[in-house]
């Protein structure tokens, strides 16, 4: 493992060719010839030391100078085979080696180390169990880990073995640990995705096991050091014995390792781990027991491929059974949908394994478990809802790095995945994960002390982790396709419950809407004989009761047409929150001209003056509810008036680039329209409630007797198109009526 | 002539204090015309097909309809004339308590010959019924009168 220092460092560490470093580990010798002539074109320059003559001496030679008979048959063999790979016994010069052959740069390359004893049948055997032994006792990945650890420290004898994952892509932790007692564990630190460069990963996953026999011994030349015809070293990607490049060997050293040995565990062909394995002495470790670590190594990778796609099964199960449950209570539940969710928080936030969840219906926003404040998610809805989705769902790992606001509260939600539920609305399913450094157990030892030192910083595992902190700073776990295959799940299964609701609604609407209309006609009806039997009461006998009894007869007469005109006006207000809006594009001019022409008798009656100081403009909205909510505002200004004053009412508006004084203007970039009048104005405690339904500042009988709805229907008309209607005023200073039209149609 | 002249406007209403006021207004403002008066649907469309207690029953001379009506409704009524190659050209004039688009529009579709707003205050009822009698009765030829205003 390369430690990760300066982006500068870092990038050398990324350049540095450590497969032409040309040369090799001292423990065995190098020869690489050529075909099909067998004769040597470069030998490692210790080369005399195994077999007695000079480089130069051999050079040239064919192998059968040097090679036994039968071993050069062996090789000969393994040459003809279509990959030549593998071990081959080797005696040469009356010594025996293991051989191991591959082919680079034009050349067969043959890696001789001298062999150390024979293993033999019986200790064959021990191996063989060795290897198998972890496959058949463990339970469960982790445990497999740890077996693994112990059978390759067994196998090879290093002091301390890792197995080291990468967690995703971008870093690394150590998940099982075998080690002697008097060395440091590192069992559970994390590591940046920087501390292994991007070649070194190359050549992970060509040579699955790597031995550095040595970390303090002097790599051995080959000789040539150049190949002529490539005026470069000989290429040692595949050669067991590459040496080593100084920076590791560098780190080896600062961290007190003799020997270290690396095994890749590759799944489809990608590496996703390795066993590392560390000796404070050097360890010559046999190639049989490299080999059975090797194949260790592989056997396991198979076995915990399988082990995964079971549990992935597993928990697509476990969550198909959670979504399950959760439709199954949401249906029975008499609640309302969103209490009905909140009380399946559990299964929620089961669903897509996360610490909290909030649920933006429409409604005031509904947070399970650990989540940012109400305001912080209503804010955070507003920004979903202005960002592009894959499909329907969204999600990120640095929320705090695509949103800022978030920074606040990175500890909750640095991790977001959302689901739309409604195309046309703000209306979401939101999973929180919080800082994944919150997430993580340090299991090192965070106490102890940095060691200063040319170069160590680096080396040591606690600026290791501080490293692998600053990488994964404000990001959450990532949310994986079975997460954001289960949120989608549960958004299809909420928008069918939903469209359940919708449809009950509608229907419940429709049912609403006849019960309305009749009680409103049967109840306005006998209100309309009342009025005209007082009439004819009036007419036929009104000389007779006198004054008084007139008097009466005539509130009997307006107190049952006022209650008429309440009933009509609730009948309109409770169908306006369900009309639909018929947009287009409109002329608010003639809409004005059109609203003043039926108003007018009203106004003439007043003795008011109209002033529409400039041309209004076209732009988009319901021509026949903007009437409506222009009559209403004429006819109020046209009723509240000041005695004794010569009256006036002023109809205009104000474009997005005119200034208007805060808070008049909600949104920066529309029209605002108003009707202005110099009448009795209205206290700013009332501002509010003139809105309300029904709600009056005056006696009935007064300024014409309004009926209270026509501010309340004016502001819903308002709010439909997704504008804002409101009022500046103060008692004796007139009133101004403001609206706005939001955004149009979509 | 004069036979014609008898004939009656039907008023198909089922609130008496409307049925009242209306005639009331046709003797204050003492308009000819002999009312027929009928309380439901039903018995609107006997009168007109001259079925059951209305046999002998005189065609009228214009019908005023409201819509609201129990049993069968205005707008059913207002369909069957209208689908009826004998009752087709009578004149049908709604007279309805309702501003609803719906409704006057509604209305329209399905053949009315006019749509008037039917005001609660005796006063506002007046001029319509006066402006229902100047129209109908004094400026427009009704069919079957040989395009002779009636007044």
């Amino acid at each position: 493992m390369n430690p990760p220092v300066s982006q500068t460092e870092l990038t050398e560490c990324d350049r540095e060719p450590i497969h032409l470093l040309g040369g090799i580990q001292p423990h065995g010798a190098l020869v690489a010839f050529s075909e099909p002539d067998l004769t040597l074109r470069v030998v490692s320059a210790n080369i005399e030391a195994w077999l007695g003559r000079a480089p130069q001496a051999l050079l040239g030679q064919p192998l059968a100078e040097f090679l036994h008979p039968t071993s050069l048959a062996l090789l000969t063999r393994a040459l003809s085979q279509h990959a030549p790979v593998g071990t081959l016994r080797i005696e040469a010069a009356g010594h025996a080696f293991v051989g191991l052959l591959h082919r680079s740069d034009g050349l067969a390359v043959l890696d001789l180390e001298p062999v150390t004893g024979d293993v033999g049948e019986e200790g064959a055997l021990v191996m063989v169990d060795q290897i198998l032994s972890p496959l058949t006792r463990a339970k469960g990945p982790r445990a497999l880990l740890q077996e693994v650890a112990g059978a390759v420290r067994t196998l090879s004898g290093f002091d301390r073995v890792m197995v080291y994952l990468f967690d995703s892509d971008w870093h690394g932790e150590v998940v099982a640990e075998s080690r002697d007692p008097a060395m440091d564990s590192f069992l559970g630190l994390h590591f940046p995705a920087s501390d292994i460069p991007v070649q070194a990963r190359a050549l992970y996953v060509r040579n699955t096991l790597r031995l550095i026999a040595d970390a303090r011994a002097r790599p051995v030349p080959l000789v040539p050091a150049v190949l002529p015809e490539l005026g470069r070293p000989l290429d040692l990607s595949g050669a067991a014995l590459r040496s080593v490049s100084p920076v590791h060997l560098e780190y080896l050293a600062n961290m007190g390792v003799g020997a270290s040995m690396s095994i890749s565990l590759l799944r489809e062909g990608a590496l996703w781990g390795l066993i590392a394995c560390h000796h404070r002495t050097p360890l010559k470790v046999p190639a049989a027991a490299r080999r059975a670590c090797d194949v260790l190594a592989r056997l396991v990778s198979l076995q915990l491929a399988s082990e995964e796609r079971a549990a992935t099964a597993a928990e697509l199960a476990r969550r198909a059974q959670f979504q399950t449950q959760l439709m199954e209570r949401l249906s029975a539940g008499s609640s309302s949908l969103p209490v009905s969710l909140s009380r399946e928080a559990d299964s929620v936030l089961g669903l897509t394994g996360s610490t909290g969840a909030a649920l933006l219906l429409g409604e005031a926003p509904i947070l399970m478990g650990a989540t940012p404040t109400l305001d912080e998610v209503k804010a955070l809805g507003e920004w979903l809802a202005r960002q592009s989705f894959e499909g329907t769902t969204f999600h990120t790992e640095r929320l705090g790095q695509v949103y800022e606001p978030a920074q606040a509260y990175l500890d909750v939600a640095s991790g977001l995945l959302a689901v739309r539920l409604d195309p046309s609305a703000p209306r979401f399913v939101i999973w929180f994960r919080p800082e994944v450094t919150r997430t993580v157990t340090w299991a090192g030892n965070p106490s102890k002390p940095v060691v200063q030192g040319p170069g160590t910083q680096r080396l040591h595992p606690r600026a290791s982790f501080v490293a692998w902190q600053e990488t994964v700073q404000g990001a959450s776990l990532p949310w994986t396709s079975e997460d954001r295959t289960a949120a989608a799940g549960l958004r299809g299964a909420l928008v069918g419950v939903l469209l359940r609701h919708a449809a009950a609604l509608t229907r419940s609407n429709a049912e609403l809407d006849a019960f309305g209309g009749t009680v409103a006609h049967d109840l306005k009806e006998p209100l309309r004989g009342i009025q005209q039997y007082v009439s004819f009461l009036l007419e036929d006998v009104g000389e007779a009761v006198g004054s008084e009894g007139r008097k009466q007869l005539e509130e009997v007469r307006w107190l049952a047409g006022r209650t008429q005109g309440q009933m009509e006006a609730l009948f309109e207000y409770s169908r306006v929150g369900r009309v639909e809006l018929s947009w287009g594009q409109a002329d608010m001019q003639e809409i004005l001209e059109d609203v003043l022409t039926i108003v007018s008798s009203r106004i003439h009656e007043n003795q008011i003056e109209v002033r529409v100081p400039r041309r209004l403009p076209v732009l988009a909205c319901d021509r026949v509810r903007i009437h409506q909510v222009w009559s209403n505002l004429l006819t109020n200004a046209a009723k509240y008036h000041q005695a004794g004053k010569p009256r006036w009412v002023e109809a205009g508006f104000i474009t997005p680039e005119e200034p208007l004084s805060n808070p008049a203007r909600r949104r920066a970039d529309e029209y605002v329209f108003y009707v202005r009048d110099n009448g009795i104005g209205i206290s700013e405690r009332f501002h509010e409630t003139i809105f309300e339904m029904f709600r009056r500042l005056h006696p009935a009988h007064a300024y014409g007797g309004g009926n209270g709805a026509g501010l309340a229907i004016a502001r819903r008309l308002i709010q439909l198109h997704g504008g804002d209607l409101w009022v500046e005023s103060a008692p004796g200073q007139g009133s101004t009526f403001y609206f706005t039209l939001g955004k149009g149609p979509g | 002539m004069m036979d014609e002249l008898k004939r009656p406007v039907l008023l198909v209403e089922d609130s008496d204090p409307d049925a009242e006021a209306l005639q009331r207004l046709v003797r204050k403002l003492s308009l000819s015309w002999p009312i027929m008066r009928v309380a439901d649907g039903e018995s609107a469309l006997d009168y007109l097909f001259q079925r059951g207690a209305y046999v002998d029953a005189p065609r009228p001379m214009l019908v005023l309809l409201d819509l609201h009506l129990p049993g069968v409704g205005g707008r059913e009524i207002l369909a069957t004339l209208k689908a009826d190659a004998h009752l087709r050209s009578l004149p049908v004039i709604v007279f309805s308590n309702s501003k609803r688009v719906e409704d006057v529009d509604g209305a329209y579709e399905l053949g009315a010959n006019s749509y008037l707003f039917k005001p609660s205050r005796l006063e506002e009822l007046e001029d319509v019924v006066s402006a229902l009698h100047h129209f109908w009765f004094n400026v427009a030829r009704l069919p079957g009168l040989g395009g002779l205003p009636l007044g």
